[in-house]
């Protein structure tokens, strides 16, 4: 099996079986990531036996969230005396859009972002009517073979909850998978083709990677954006900026107590 | 078209898509390695019932007809009493050492539900609306920043995660009730009128014909289907 291989300034490259660009070990088999690049993660920045996410459809989608009222107070099993009345508030709403359809003929992976490109997280509160006013708009995330959907929950609460207009920022990943009759590398100079990994990068696709300075990028969290402490919810976004809930009893304000106020974001594009 | 470009100088291998960049060791790509993905199927994410339950007792009478009739009144409602409890972890798997993101993604359906809110149980009453929850059955979910509430409401909530720990992939659990609990039913509701025997009462706490207090309700929930997480390397180096 002819091969080649290059290295310069602690890279190596080399197109043979597999295509890798790893760095080079400080020490021993020189070869190893390309040879086992699942022990060599770190040291990997290409291999064809790994999987890529690339981008099979993208679309930023207007939505505008309509209004609602106060949620309508409830007798709740009410006698005809009326001597223990229990008040309570049930009204919730649901509304499902599509937001995307892609048509990939499997459940795709995808992200999802609000119009500042800040990921959004399953079931991700994006507004309160007032904070102690209970009322609050959760919008929900799922993929299906041809749709990307989303589920908007509200919970009106005792004060009336306002419009809103968001922008959703949806990317859509194809499955990766190796066509074996493409080659592991190829680049043409007439500027049709450049392919690496038997398809699994393909120069005419983008890919899920790190931004470089001066990109739009989206802002990923690695680690958990939720925290949950005396019967509350704080949602942590990038940047620091949080939003919770809080549970009014009377001239009792019952709030979050815990400690998260920061999570770990990575910059990237697609 | 734009032109595609390969180089590889200075230490830096850069494939371009005209001014787009593809693939850059100066900007690395997602690697997810498939060899290595945990796919759980039946998974189970359950939570246990809550640890401490209780009751509010209302009560409410009124004297007419000289102060020879009375109307009298109980209600039960039951409660839920404050907690912070870390569920124990659960193991789901080795990772690849060098993992640093993982992405994943979950189909449930919650097969274990508590009674819907507001249930009865005298009068009987199978409830208002469903015990809530935030995980669309039967759909797939990215899970985006690896946690997700699972389940909350007026002044609980119930989360869960998927993390690294010591090169294997975790699930993390925790529920909370806050400062003054929550009432979620009703356990009994019961009324006397026109009692022309209006000594002694009947509806108070303690009393013969007082309302039940004991809330039943087992609070446990328990999602079942599939969960897959990819491990991935965003990061290079040591």
């Amino acid at each position: 099996m002819p091969f080649i291989y290059m290295e310069d300034g602690g890279k190596c490259l080399m197109i043979g079986d597999e295509m890798a660009v790893w760095d080079k070990p400080a020490s021993g088999d020189k070869f190893a990531p390309y040879k086992h690049p699942e022990q060599h993660l770190k040291a990997v920045y290409f291999h064809s036996k790994n999987d890529y996410y690339a981008e099979a459809a993208a679309a930023s989608v207007a939505v505008t969230h309509a209004a609602y009222p106060a949620s309508a107070a409830v007798n709740y099993d009410p006698s005809a005396l009326a001597l223990t009345p229990v008040t309570i508030y049930p009204t919730t709403y649901t509304v499902s859009r599509m937001l995307l359809t892609h048509g990939l003929g499997y459940v795709p992976k995808f992200l999802i972002a609000d119009e500042n490109y800040n990921e959004l997280p399953a079931s991700a509160p994006i507004q309160y009517a007032n904070n102690e006013e209970g009322g609050t708009r959760f919008v929900r995330h799922y993929a299906t073979t041809t749709q990307i959907v989303q589920v908007e929950y509200v919970v009106p609460g005792i004060g009336p909850m306002a419009s809103l207009s968001k922008t959703y920022r949806v990317v859509v990943f194809r499955k990766p998978q190796a066509d074996p009759s493409k080659p592991v590398f190829q680049a043409k100079r007439d500027g049709n083709v450049l392919i690496a990994g038997r398809g699994k990068v393909d120069y005419s696709e983008k890919h899920l990677r790190l931004a470089d300075a001066g990109e739009t990028a989206f802002h990923m969290p690695t680690e958990p954006v939720y925290d949950i402490n005396n019967g509350q919810v704080r949602y942590v976004r990038s940047g620091g900026f949080w939003i919770e809930s809080v549970t009014v009893r009377g001239a009792t304000v019952v709030r979050y107590g815990g400690s998260l106020t920061s999570v770990d974001y990575l910059s990237v594009v697609a | 078209m734009a032109t595609p470009k390969f180089s590889f100088k200075a230490g830096r291998v850069l494939m371009q898509d005209g001014t787009r960049t593809v693939l850059d060791t100066a900007a690395k790509s997602f690697n997810a390695v498939p060899g290595a993905v945990i796919t759980i199927d039946p998974f189970t994410l359950s939570f246990p019932d809550f640890a401490s339950k209780g009751y509010r007792y209302l009560y409410g009478s009124q004297r007419y007809n000289g102060g020879n009739t009375r109307d009298e009144e109980c209600r039960t409602l039951g409660t839920v009493n404050p907690e912070e409890r870390t569920l124990p972890n659960i193991d789901l798997g080795a990772l690849p050492a060098g993992t640093d993101f993982l992405e994943t993604r979950i189909k449930l359906t919650r097969t274990l539900s508590p009674p819907k809110m507001w249930w009865s149980g005298y009068p009987a009453n199978a409830g208002l609306y469903d015990w809530p929850s935030e995980i669309i059955a039967g759909q797939w979910m990215p899970l985006l920043g690896n946690s997700m509430i699972a389940e909350r409401g007026d002044n609980w909530a119930r989360l869960f995660e998927i993390v690294i720990a010591s090169g294997r992939a975790v699930l993390r659990r925790r529920q909370t009730v806050g400062t003054l609990g929550f009432t979620s039913c009703q356990i009994q509701h019961q009324w006397i009128q026109g009692d022309p025997d209006v000594n002694p009462r009947k509806l108070r706490e303690g009393d013969p014909y007082a309302c039940s207090n004991v809330n039943t309700t087992n609070y446990a929930s328990t999602y079942t289907g599939v969960l897959e997480i990819t491990p991935c390397s965003y990061r290079s180096g040591p």
